[in-house]
């Protein structure tokens, strides 16, 4: 029995081990270029998958409809690239509405997720609805035509992904019934399909079979004539087909000009070291042969990067490649998320018991947070060589990255609590809105010729995020401020209507920093528009345009000016300069991002749908905080004061009552 | 002070104004304007030495739908004139190079036909029409303006059609409603683009302008007209394009005028100084001709130019060597290497 | 109590100076400011951005159906300067310790003063050239006029020119010098091209053009004007059809003397001439979208001519003039380098005033940092 048993789980062990998965993730460390950058496979497939499936990693699902396992976006590219019928049946296609489906007449997903097979089945429909809804008025379309617009051209991609290396799979088209033949062409034995590069690898073998055959008389050819020039004319054909698309797979460098795709290494000459190399590489894909995979990859990127003359300025990308793939491996950013949120849960535990030992773990957790963010901003820069903003995604990223700083110091300086609170709430929010900002796949882009000037994209760009993060970060110590007063408001009684020292001290310090905060998010802001002013000088001869952009800078400046200027001819008190500093923080993100809603101007570079829908619902929420708080401490406060007068005159009565006496 | 006060000023401000502002004069303006002129290719002017240019719509040929009817024939760029009947307008018009872009000639034509657009609608705008490869395939893009306005003001249907090394538009242009109803014959007429090879069987490889680098010269990529860029690597002083123009590129004798006139000197007898020019021979086609202007600069270190033209059937290259006239004499035997070299492949 | 105060002291006493050195004022100005920026921006969605600077911030008064509701831009700076003057002189105490502060507003005031010398005396034009071409003019991006000239060999002629202004009222435009008067028997300042509108003539030369007069564009940058013009020359008369989009002028012959004209952008005489010699454009690669673009020109005046290579914030400033590779188009005689020209006196007003305010901020934040350990101090920033 034992034996048995033995016997069998060893077979067990060897048939599972012939069908363990390889591990395709080598593949990502070549280069590409695509959206005019050079990025790792890794990133275009990330960005390619989070494209189709709105999300990065792809959960395949089984038969009954529950999980069976997930993909990464590199395992994903490589199925899709080697054997892309394995993909037809994965819920790929992100369809978010049911609608849609319906116009296309397939069933409606509970998943949203749709697959190839299905949207193969009604290709024609697709195609047309979606060519006609483009043709329509963009706001003639209602959101089920988009969508159309969006799905097709998502389906194209892949359908592109899948064909990029369809010359090195075997094909009817170019069968050889008879083994003679195929020996003499030099083919593999023992099969009769070849693919189109096993053909057009014999080359002049296959010319020379055809030269003397006479193209006028077809009647006169011998079956072997015949089948030789189904063969050429197939691989005609075919090339065709294959250099009228524009391919998808830029990994050919060329110095100076756009990359190429494989297929142009077809008719470039005997030797065609990239197109064996990625034969070798899908070969040992398909034999789930790790060893051979990962060294197949190794000498293809060796290969292709020794196409790039060292000095050539492309070169320096090359090297970024690896970086690059560390930095997706890492994420920083998602990592950070969730630093700063336990940073802050420990925070609130510290507030109910063992304060001390909550206290340094939530220290800890956010300036490993607060690190981490910063060493990610580092690797962008590293990566795309420029300053560390150069799209709307990248300003929260930064501003998040200031908002830690800002706390960290403060924190330095009073040693409360306060700081860590300040730093990891302001963090975690321009993180979390970020996330909504980086859904368009590559949040690394090329710039526009306009606005590539390093020099000032690090300080114009720099100086006025500096600028929104004071204000964001003098905006959440104002929430902190109206919630500290509204305590001590709500601790007065009738026999102790007076603040008592330390609560006056504490609101005096948090004021102080409000103020300071403020000050240094006007001083940023205002000198990022003036610079932003001076850029425009240089670049397009007006200093100020009214452009909204500028504007919106402009309404930030104008409201710290307004308030400094109310608190110093005394218009306002402590709660009104909180309250403004909090309504900063809506002018601010007017600024920021709800330019971009416009659409107008040089400045419209960033635009998610939902954002609109957000920024609304933010601003009501804080209206309504102002609404609640501010009358509630003024009643409280009013009536504390009657307390103390009521007092005073009682005291006051018995002074003169005494006197009389 | 005491008797002038702010608002007597203000007063006499507000009078002075309105007067200036009531008068009616006649304002004329007088200046001096210079202007030197680019000249446009064209082909009414024969070059010196050469047979007459072949008309352009050998070509391209194109089925005209039914009703349509051709009103004027080749001139310079533009291949035919037609009309689709009431009131319309129509031409294929092919010019050398990408001609700018796809952007470029569709805002520009959003302009013609008063549609205003941002340039992030002009983008999507372009994206959403439609393409089509034509029959002889060569990829077409067809801009519909005429959904973009309202009923009958004048509108246009054009398309941008990629031929080897040039572009194609063919342009429609009347009232809108008269276009939404030809659109559809317009398409076809697109789509029936070819090119008129004398050999139909085997697919004519289109021959790409070839040269032999002078050794020691570096090399810039393509741009549009301009195949190539070249530069002596040991000698900054000059430069060497080689640009491919269709047709004649402008006239021998008028590019000749005006390469001497950028050298600040004007030439006397253009012909007889053209027909004094060397040629050489190159490795396949006609022979080159050799534009020597460095005579035209006294001063050793005044700039100065070579140019090798080189015509051939369908268009001309021209090899544009500039620099001082010490630097381009220490060059001048690589450049005739390099004009000696061309060929077509 | 000193018998002679200071003229200053006295002044500030009267009522006008009180009320203008007002904080209450400085705070409505700067929130009614953010209010017409805000408005004017959304406005501008809508409306393109040339019709809300009109509306909001170069006017006066900001109207709704011809009624005033709020002060316009001109209005509110003008009395936001007067403020600030006010405050500056009046408010601000002088003693070393605000130093800053007496930079940051004088700055401030420099500010404005060059926006107003901007506003008024800054000429914006644009230059587009080919490669090949030179010129010695540049072309206003909205206005029009009428050119004419006399149609000569060589590369300089002597124009006369008419603002489009005065096509629309029925003036003979008098040319005594070519002894020709142009009447505009029809002007619109937008037409297009049609198949049958509402100015149409034969014109002299025999081509046939008829146009029609369309409602003006958003962005004034988009009229194309077009008229019908009877030229008198002594005995002789022709009637002329100008469109704004035709590029070559149209010639008329009287007797012996061929006088062009043409609609054309109005012309800014610039004092040099530039001609384009190289023109490069890059993309990136992949895409269609530019990555950079530059030109090299050649700058003639006097005796000069030196070369000079202008590309994206990389103007070439010569005396008032700063021209900018601004973009590029592409026209039926190739590729063309569009520069947009700025002439501003005042132009390094902004400059002067953004390196006085930044040392004013400068001094201030250092002088702050300083006084922070003085405990006097200390206290009277704790109040």
């Amino acid at each position: 029995m034992k034996t048995t048993r033995l016997i069998i789980a060893l077979a067990a062990l060897v048939l599972t081990s012939f069908g363990e998965p390889l591990d395709p993730s080598a593949l990502g460390q070549i280069a590409i270029q695509h959206t005019g950058r050079i990025k790792p496979l890794q990133t275009f497939a990330q960005a390619t998958l989070l494209q189709l499936n709105a999300r990065s990693s792809h959960r395949l699902v089984a038969e009954d409809g529950g999980g069976d396992g997930k993909l990464d976006a590199t395992e994903w590219l490589a199925q899709v690239l080697f054997e892309p019928e394995r993909t037809f049946s994965y819920k790929t296609f992100r369809i978010n509405n049911p609608l849609t489906a319906d116009a296309l007449g397939i069933e409606r997903e509970e998943k949203f997720r749709y697959s190839f097979a299905e949207l193969r089945d009604v290709f024609e429909t697709l195609e047309s609805l979606a060519q006609k809804a483009s043709r329509l008025e963009s706001d003639e379309r209602d959101p089920v035509d988009t969508e159309l617009i969006r799905v097709y051209n998502n389906v194209r991609t892949y359908l592109h992904l899948t064909d990029a290396l369809s010359f090195l799979a075997p094909s009817p088209r170019f069968s050889v019934p008879a083994p003679e033949i195929a020996a003499e062409l030099g083919l593999a034995p023992g099969r009769s399909e070849y693919s189109f590069y096993e053909v057009l690898a014999t080359g002049p073998k296959l010319a020379s079979g055809l030269r003397s055959v006479d193209l006028a008389a077809p009647a006169t050819w011998s079956e072997e004539e015949a089948s030789l020039f189904a063969l050429a004319r197939s691989l005609h054909e075919a090339n065709r087909m294959l250099s009228t698309t524009a391919g998808i797979l830029h990994i050919i460098p060329v110095p100076g000009e756009p990359w190429r795709p494989p297929h142009a290494e077809f008719f470039a000459g005997e030797e065609r070291p990239v197109l064996t190399g990625l034969a070798l590489i899908r070969e040992a894909y398909l034999r789930r042969d790790q060893a051979a995979f990962d060294s197949g990859v190794a000498s293809l990127n060796a290969v292709l990067s020794s196409q790039l003359p060292p000095d050539d300025e492309q070169a320096r990308y090359l090297q970024s490649v690896p970086v690059e793939q560390i930095y997706n491996q890492l994420d920083p950013f998602y990592s950070a998320k969730f630093l700063y949120l336990f940073s802050l849960l420990a925070l609130a535990t510290g507030a109910l018991f063992l304060r001390r030992p909550c206290y340094w773990l939530s220290a800890l957790l956010l300036v490993t947070g607060g690190v981490l963010q910063i060493v990610g901003i580092g690797m962008r820069m590293y990566i795309t060589s420029r300053p560390p903003i150069t799209n709307l995604y990248e300003t929260f990223i930064f501003v998040g990255a200031i908002g830690f700083l800002m706390g960290l110091l403060l924190e330095l300086i009073q040693r409360k609590g306060m700081g860590l609170l300040v730093g990891g709430i302001s963090a975690l929010i321009m993180l979390a809105v970020s996330g909504k900002f980086g859904q368009d796949g590559d949040t690394m882009e090329v710039l526009q010729a306009v606005l590539d000037s390093n020099f000032w994209l690090a300080t114009h760009v720099v100086t006025i995020n500096l600028g929104y993060a004071g204000c964001c970060v003098a905006g959440v110590i104002g929430h902190i401020y109206l919630v500290q007063r509204l305590r001590y408001a709500l601790r007065r009684n009738a026999s102790r209507p007076q603040p008592t020292d330390d609560e006056r001290k504490g609101l005096t310090e948090t004021y102080a920093m409000v103020f300071g905060v403020l000050a240094f998010g006007l001083i940023f802001t205002f000198v990022g528009t003036v610079l932003g002013g001076i850029w425009a000088d240089q670049s397009w001869g007006r200093f100020w345009g009214w452009d909204p952009k500028e504007n919106g800078a402009l309404l930030i400046v104008l409201w710290c000016a307004a308030l400094i200027h109310a608190r110093l001819g005394k218009m306002i008190g402590q709660v009104g300069m909180a309250a403004g500093a909090v309504l900063g923080i809506v002018v601010v993100m007017m600024a920021w991002f709800g330019i971009n809603l416009l659409g107008v101007g040089l400045h419209s570079y960033g635009f998610t749908s939902g954002v609109a829908r957000n920024l609304v619902a933010y601003c009501a929420i804080e209206a309504l905080f102002l609404l609640a708080v501010v009358p509630l401490v003024w009643h409280l406060e009013w009536r504390a004061a009657r307390w103390i007068k009521s007092q005073a005159d009682a005291a006051d009565t018995k002074r003169t009552a005494k006197a009389q006496a | 002070m005491h008797y002038f006060s702010i608002w007597h000023f203000i007063g006499l401000t507000f009078l002075l104004l309105v007067a200036v502002g009531c008068s009616e004069q006649v304002e004329r303006r007088t200046y001096q304007e210079i202007h030197v002129a680019v000249s446009a290719p064209s082909v009414t002017d024969p070059p010196v030495g050469q047979a007459p240019v072949v008309a352009k719509s050998a070509e391209l040929v194109w089925a005209l739908p039914p009703g349509w009817q051709e009103k004027a024939s080749a001139q310079s760029m533009r291949l035919v004139t037609f009309s689709s009947g009431a009131d319309t307008d129509g031409s294929i018009v092919v010019l050398p190079g990408d001609v700018g872009g796809e952007f470029a000639n569709v805002q520009r034509w959003a302009g013609q036909v008063s549609v205003e657009m941002s340039d992030d609608e002009l983008v999507t705008f372009i994206a959403e029409q439609e393409r089509l490869t034509s029959a002889g395939g060569f990829p077409v893009l067809l801009i519909d303006f005429s959904r973009a306005v309202e009923d009958d003001s004048p509108s246009m249907l054009v398309a941008i059609v990629e031929l080897p090394q040039k572009r194609a538009f063919v342009k429609l242009m009347g009232a809108a409603t008269v276009l939404r109803a030809e659109s559809a014959n317009f398409r076809a007429l697109c789509a029936s683009l070819a090119s008129h090879m004398p050999s139909a069987e085997e697919p004519a490889e289109k021959g790409t302008i070839a040269w032999d680098v002078p050794e020691g010269w570096s090399i810039e990529a393509a741009q549009g007209m301009r195949l190539a860029t070249l530069r002596p690597a040991a000698d900054p002083d000059g430069l060497c394009t080689i640009i491919a123009l269709g047709g004649a590129g402008g006239g021998l004798e008028q590019n000749v005028v005006r390469w001497a006139r950028q050298l600040k000197a004007e030439l006397e007898k253009p012909a007889e100084f053209i027909a004094r020019q060397p040629k050489l021979d190159a490795r396949s086609g006609p022979p080159v001709l050799l534009v020597d202007l460095l005579e035209l600069q006294p001063k050793q270190d005044g700039p100065s130019m070579l140019i090798g033209v080189w015509t051939l059937e369908e268009q001309t290259i021209f090899v544009k060597f500039s620099g001082s006239v010490s630097f381009l004499t220490r060059n001048r035997q690589a450049f005739r290497a390099l004009c000696r070299s061309l060929r077509v492949e | 109590m000193a018998k002679k105060q200071s003229i200053i002291a006295r002044l500030r006493k009267r009522w006008l100076v009180q009320r203008l050195m007002d904080l209450r004022l400085t705070v409505s100005g700067l929130l009614l400011l953010m209010v017409l920026t805000a408005w004017g921006t959304l406005f501008q969605k809508t409306h393109g951005l040339w019709a809300a600077q009109e509306r909001f911030f170069y006017s006066w008064f900001v109207t709704v159906d011809a009624f005033p509701v709020a002060p316009g831009g001109r209005l509110l700076l003008w009395i936001m300067f007067a403020n600030l003057l006010a405050a500056t002189i009046f408010r601000l105490r002088y003693k070393l310790l605000n130093i800053g502060q007496i930079l940051i507003h004088w700055g401030l005031l420099v500010m404005l003063v060059g926006s107003f010398v901007t506003y008024h005396y800054a000429v914006e034009s644009t230059v587009p050239l080919h490669e090949g071409e030179a010129t010695n003019l540049s072309q206003d991006y909205r206005a029009w006029e009428l050119s004419v000239w006399e149609a000569q060999a060589g590369n300089s002629q002597q124009v006369y020119a008419f603002d489009a202004t005065m096509l629309e009222r029925d003036i003979p435009l008098e040319i005594p010098e070519l002894g020709v008067v142009v009447t505009a028997k029809a002007y619109h300042e937008n037409t297009r091209p049609a198949p049958a509108g509402t100015i149409h003539a034969q014109n002299s030369v025999g081509e046939q053009q008829t146009l029609m007069a369309v409602e003006g564009a958003k962005d004034p940058q988009r009229n194309l004007p077009g008229g019908l013009f009877r030229v008198v020359a002594g005995d002789q008369q022709a009637d002329v059809i100008l469109f704004g989009a035709d590029t070559a002028p149209i010639e008329v012959t009287f007797g012996g003397k061929k006088i062009s004209f043409q609609l054309r952008h109005r012309r800014y005489v610039l004092p040099f001439v530039i001609s384009l010699t190289d023109f490069v454009k890059k993309e990136h690669p992949g895409t269609s979208m530019p990555s950079s673009y530059e030109s090299t020109v050649e700058l003639r005046y006097g005796e000069i001519d030196r070369p000079v290579r202008i590309f994206m914030n990389n103007p070439l400033r010569h005396r008032n003039f700063t021209f900018y590779q601004a973009s590029f188009a592409n026209t039926e005689m190739g590729e063309q380098s569009v520069f947009a020209v700025v002439e501003n006196v005042g132009r390094l007003l902004p400059y002067i005033s953004s390196g006085i305010v930044f040392a004013g901020l400068l001094v201030h934040f250092l002088v702050m940092f300083a006084m922070r350990r003085d405990p006097k101090v200390k206290r009277k920033m704790e109040a």
